[in-house]
C-alpha cells in the first residue's frame, strides 16, 4: 500500500531541502566552484595562501551576519538593518572601552547588546503592529545610522585593547585567522538551531505557512522576534571583528552590508518566500560574495562597477529562486 | 451530432458518446499515477469515478480537463480532440481567488464590459443572481470570496462550472463538505443540467451519492482501471470490495499499533464534564452551550455558515469568544492562543487543510514532527531517529499513501492530505478533540481506521467534539448529537439506530423554521 520503504534511499531531513529543490541547491556550489577556477586564472595573486586568508577574514563579517539573515528569511521576514546596526554596535563597543571600562567582554558585551535591542525592537514592531518587515527594518536602517552618526558627531572612536585585538582580530588558531574560527562555530551552531533544534522546525512552518503553524500550536511571533534577535546578536558579533582589525569604530561602517547579506542567503538557496533553505548553502552564498569581493578588487575593477555586479546577481538569483 | 469519421461516428450515433478517453496514462517522478485508462462519457448521462484515496481520479480529470498534459493517450469529445470550451470542471482543490467577489470569480476570464473596457459589474452581478437563484444557493454576488466558509466557496465553483455552459461538466469531491441539504440542490441541479444531454463525471466517496445520482460507475486503483459498470447492476458491498480491493468480509488492518501514541492519563479523569461550554458568543454564533464527558464523542449538526467551524476555532483559542464561558475539567479557560490550547491538551483538526491544516510545501516527516514535537523533543533539539519511527507508524496506521515520508505534502492525493492533518494530533496528552470534517475526502477504507482511532482517544478519556456535514458520519461515529442553528443550540440528542441520516436531516430542518419563526 505506502511505498515508505524507499524513505531509505531519499532519507528526507528535517532542515533545508523538501523535494523539488535539488538543483537550486547544487546551484549555489557549482558557482562557487566556477567563480574560484575563474579567478585562480585571472589573477596569480588569488590563490596565494595570504590572500585567501584574507578572503576568509573580509567574509566572515557577511557570512556571519548571514546566517542570522537566514532564520529571518526563512520566517517569510526581511532585516535591511543590518548594515547600521553594524555601525551603531561598533560605536557601542568602542565608545564602551574608550569612555566606561577598557576591558575587552564589557566592550563585546555592548555591541552584541545593541544587536540584540535592535533586533528586538524589529521584531516587536513587525509582529505587534502587522507592520510589514520590510518598512520596520528600512525605518530601522535610518534610526540606527543617525543615532551611530550622532553620539560623536560622525568622528570615528579609536580602541586601545590587545586583548580585544586578539580575541577578535589578529591572533590566528590552527593556522586560521580567528575570525574563521568564529565564523565557522557560527556557522556550526546555526546547523544545529536550524536543522536539528525545535526552534528550527518552528521558523520553517512558520515561513512555510503562518496559519497553519498557528494551527499546529506554534507562537510564530515569537518564532519571529527571536530570529531578528539572533540576527541582530550576530550582527554585533561581526561588528567585533571589524573593529578588531580596524582598532576603531567609524559611524559609517557597514553600508550596504545588507545588500551583500540578502544576496549571500538568497545565492545559498534560501526562498525568499518562505519556508526553506539552508545554513551550508548560506555559507557557500557568503564565500562567493566573499570571493567576488576579493576578486573584483584584484583584477582592478572600481566599487561602483562591483555595485552593478552585485546588483544584478541578486536580480538573478532571486528570479531563479522562483522557479519551480 | 456530427459524425467527423465513417468508424467512430456511428458508434457515437448509437450510444451517445460525448466523451472518449483512450489509453491514458501519467507518470510522476517514474510512478504511475495513471496506466493505459480508457474512460467514455454519455451525453445525459451522470458517471460516477471512485476508487480509494491516490487512485489516480483527479490526475484522470486534471488530464480530460487538458490542465495537466498526459504521457500517453487521448482525450477527445464528439470524436474531435478535446478543445478548451467543451470541458467544466469543478477541482477538487478550491481555485477561487479570495480577494474578488463572487460574481468576478464566476466571470473571471470573460468578464462583460461596455465600449471602453469597463468592467460592467452591476450587469455581472444581476446574471450572477439569477444564476445562484436557479441553483437554489443562499450567496451574495457582491459578497468577497474569502468571506464565505469552505463549503459556500465549493458551492461557488460549482456555479462557476454551471455558468460555463460546457458538454461536460466534472465535479471532484463536490459535496466533501457540503450538508444534506446543499447536497440535495446540488443533485437537483445536476439532474436538470442531465435533460439538457450534458455528460457529467462525478467523483465522490460518499457511496450512497453514487446510488442516488449515478448511471454508470467506473472504479480505479492504483492508477488502473478496474471496473465500468451500470450502477442498477450494482450493491453497495460489492461496490466497496471493489473499491478497497478486499473480499466483503476481509478487514483492513488494525489500529492497534495506536495506544503507544495515548497513554492513559487517570490521573487527570475525573467525573465532571471534560468540556463545558456555555452562553458562548462569538463570530456568527451566539448563545451556544454543550458539555462533553471524558470518553464521550458528541456531534454537531448545522447547516452551512451556522457557525460550527467558529465555534471550534473559539474553542482551541483561534478566535476570542465575545460572552460566555468554557470549561476544561470544571476549571474556566480563555485561550490567548492556539499555543496555550495545544499545551492544555485541546486539539483542532480544521476544516481548511491547505490554509491551516498542512504546510504544503514541507515534507510529511516535518509536517508531523512539527505537531509531535513535544514527543520527539530531546531539550532543545528534536530526536530525528524517533520522529522517523513515529511517522513510520502514523503512515502505516492510517494507510497515508506517498513515495516517501520526505515526499511534500502538496505531492500527495487529496484524502491522503487529509489523512496528515489527522494524523498531526494522534499525540498523547489530548484531552479534547476538536474535528471539523475530519474524514473529507477520505476514502472508505480509511475513514474506519479514523474513527477507530478516534474511538481509542475516546476510551482513553478525550471528550470529543466533531463537526461533519456527513450526517452518516455523525451517526456512525457520536454518542450523542447537538442540532445547532447560528442562535440556538438544541439539548444533546442520543444517537440509536433510529437516528439516520434523514433523520438528523429532517430534524435540523424543523429546528431551523422555528429558528427562523421565532425571529
Ligand atoms: N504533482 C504531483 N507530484 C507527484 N505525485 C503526484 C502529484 N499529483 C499526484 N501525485 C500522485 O499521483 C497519485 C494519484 O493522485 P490523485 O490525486 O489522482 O488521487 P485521487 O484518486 O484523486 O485521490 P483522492 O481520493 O485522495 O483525492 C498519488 O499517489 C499522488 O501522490
Ligand atoms: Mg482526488
Amino acid at each position: 500500500m505506502n511505498a515508505i520503504s524507499a524513505s531509505a534511499a531519499t532519507k528526507p531531513r528535517f532542515g533545508g531541502r523538501s523535494g523539488g529543490d535539488f538543483i537550486r541547491e547544487y546551484f549555489v556550489y557549482i558557482a562557487l566552484a566556477a567563480l574560484i577556477v575563474f579567478f585562480a586564472f585571472a589573477s596569480p595573486y588569488f590563490m596565494t595562501t595570504q590572500n585567501v586568508a584574507n578572503i576568509g577574514r573580509q567574509t566572515a563579517t557577511v557570512s556571519i551576519v548571514a546566517v542570522g539573515m537566514a532564520f529571518v528569511i526563512i520566517n517569510a521576514q526581511i532585516d535591511l538593518s543590518v548594515g547600521s546596526v553594524f555601525a551603531l554596535c561598533g560605536m557601542a563597543s568602542a565608545l564602551v572601552m574608550q569612555y566606561v571600562v577598557n576591558f575587552w567582554l564589557l566592550g563585546a558585551l555592548a555591541a552584541v547588546a545593541v544587536g540584540v535591542v535592535f533586533g528586538f525592537l524589529n521584531g516587536l514592531v513587525t509582529v505587534k503592529l502587522g507592520v510589514p518587515s520590510f518598512l520596520v527594518t528600512l525605518g530601522m536602517l535610518g534610526v540606527a545610522r543617525g543615532i551611530a552618526l550622532l553620539i560623536t558627531d560622525t568622528k570615528p572612536v579609536l580602541i586601545s585593547n590587545p586583548t580585544y585585538f586578539q580575541i577578535f582580530g589578529e591572533s590566528t588558531f590552527l593556522g586560521l585567522p580567528i575570525a574563521v574560527i568564529w565564523t565557522l562555530v557560527i556557522v556550526a551552531i546555526g546547523v544545529v538551531v536550524l536543522h536539528k533544534s525545535i526552534f528550527g522546525l518552528r521558523v520553517f512552518a512558520t515561513g512555510g505557512n503562518p496559519q497553519a503553524a498557528r494551527f499546529t500550536g506554534v507562537n510564530t511571533q515569537r518564532t519571529i522576534i527571536s530570529s531578528f534577535v539572533i540576527t541582530g546578536a550576530l550582527v554585533g558579533l561581526a561588528s567585533l571583528l571589524f573593529t578588531g582589525i580596524a582598532h576603531a569604530a567609524r559611524p559609517d561602517l557597514g553600508s550596504g552590508l545588507e545588500l551583500d547579506v540578502i544576496a549571500a542567503v538568497i545565492l545559498g538557496g534560501v526562498s525568499l518566500f518562505g519556508g526553506r533553505g539552508t545554513i551550508i548553502g548560506v555559507l557557500a552564498g557568503s564565500l562567493i560574495i566573499g570571493i567576488m569581493n576579493n576578486g573584483l578588487v584584484l583584477m582592478g575593477v572600481s566599487s561602483s562597477v562591483q555595485q552593478i555586479i552585485k546588483g544584478i546577481i541578486i536580480i538573478a538569483a532571486v528570479s531563479l529562486s522562483k522557479k519551480r | 451530432m456530427s459524425a467527423p469519421n465513417a468508424q467512430s461516428g456511428s458508434d457515437s450515433e448509437e450510444t451517445g458518446t460525448l466523451l472518449q478517453a483512450t489509453g491514458l496514462s501519467k507518470l510522476f517522478s517514474g510512478i504511475y499515477a495513471l496506466k493505459d485508462v480508457d474512460f467514455d462519457l454519455k451525453a445525459g448521462e451522470v458517471h460516477a469515478l471512485l476508487g480509494p484515496n491516490g487512485a489516480g481520479k483527479s490526475t484522470l480529470i486534471k488530464i480530460l480537463d487538458g490542465v495537466q498534459p498526459q504521457d500517453e493517450g487521448s482525450v477527445e469529445v464528439d470524436g474531435r480532440p478535446r478543445t478548451s470550451g467543451d470541458i467544466a470542471t469543478v477541482f477538487q482543490e478550491l481555485s477561487l481567488i479570495p480577494a474578488l467577489t463572487v460574481a468576478q470569480n464566476i466571470f473571471l476570464g470573460n468578464e462583460i464590459h461596455n465600449a471602453l473596457g469597463l468592467v460592467r459589474t452591476g450587469e455581472m452581478n444581476r446574471i450572477v443572481k439569477v444564476l445562484t437563484d436557479r441553483l437554489g444557493l443562499n450567496i451574495r454576488p457582491e459578497e468577497p470570496v474569502e468571506n464565505l466558509s469552505v463549503a459556500s466557496r465549493q458551492l461557488v465553483e460549482i456555479a462557476k462550472a454551471i455558468h460555463r455552459n460546457a458538454r461536460v461538466l466534472v465535479l471532484d469531491e463536490p459535496t466533501s463538505t457540503l450538508t444534506k441539504a446543499d447536497q440535495l440542490l446540488l443533485f437537483k441541479s445536476i439532474r436538470d443540467i442531465q435533460k439538457a444531454g450534458v455528460g457529467i463525471i462525478y467523483v465522490t466517496h460518499r457511496l450512497t451519492e453514487v446510488f442516488e445520482l449515478a448511471d454508470r460507475v467506473t472504479v480505479i486503483r492504483d492508477g488502473r482501471k478496474v471496473l465500468t459498470a451500470q450502477v442498477s447492476d450494482m450493491e453497495m458491498k460489492s461496490l466497496v470490495s471493489v473499491i478497497t480491493g478486499t473480499k466483503t468480509d476481509e478487514v483492513g488492518p488494525s489500529a492497534q499499533d495506536f495506544d503507544r501514541y495515548v497513554p492513559a492519563d487517570e490521573a487527570q479523569l475525573t467525573d465532571g464534564p471534560r468540556l463545558q461550554v456555555s452562553m458562548l458568543s462569538g463570530d456568527r454564533f451566539s448563545n451556544i452551550s454543550l458539555t462533553v464527558a471524558p470518553g464521550q464523542i458528541v456531534g454537531i449538526a448545522g447547516l452551512i455558515g451556522t457557525g460550527r467551524t467558529e465555534l471550534l476555532e473559539t474553542i482551541a483559542g483561534v478566535r476570542r469568544s465575545s460572552a460566555g464561558d468554557i470549561r476544561l475539567d470544571g476549571k474556566s479557560v480563555s485561550f490567548k492562543s492556539t499555543a496555550q490550547a495545544v499545551s492544555a491538551g485541546v486539539a483542532l483538526v480544521p476544516e481548511d487543510r491547505h490554509q491551516s491544516g498542512v504546510i504544503l510545501q514541507h515534507s510529511i516527516l516535518r509536517n508531523l514532527a512539527l505537531a509531535h514535537s513535544k514527543a520527539l523533543r530531546r531539550g532543545p533539539l528534536m530526536d530525528d531517529g524517533a520522529a522517523r519511527t513515529l511517522v513510520r507508524g502514523l503512515i502505516d496506521t492510517l494507510q497515508i499513501k506517498a513515495v516517501s515520508m520526505g515526499s511534500p505534502v502538496q505531492s500527495l492525493s487529496g484524502g491522503n492530505q487529509q489523512k496528515v492533518v489527522f494524523a498531526k494530533w494522534m499525540q498523547p496528552g489530548v484531552r479534547v478533540l476538536l474535528l471539523d470534517e475530519p474524514t473529507q475526502g477520505v476514502d472508505v477504507g480509511a475513514r474506519q481506521e479514523i474513527y477507530k482511532v478516534i474511538h481509542r482517544f475516546a476510551e482513553e478519556g478525550a471528550a470529543v467534539l466533531v463537526v461533519s456535514s456527513d450526517f452518516v458520519e455523525l451517526q456512525e461515529l457520536c454518542d450523542e448529537i447537538y442540532f445547532m442553528t447560528s442562535t440556538t443550540m438544541s439539548e444533546p440528542e442520543p444517537v440509536t439506530a433510529e437516528t439516520t441520516d434523514q433523520y438528523i436531516y429532517s430534524a435540523l430542518n424543523e429546528r431551523v423554521i422555528k429558528s427562523h419563526e421565532r425571529d
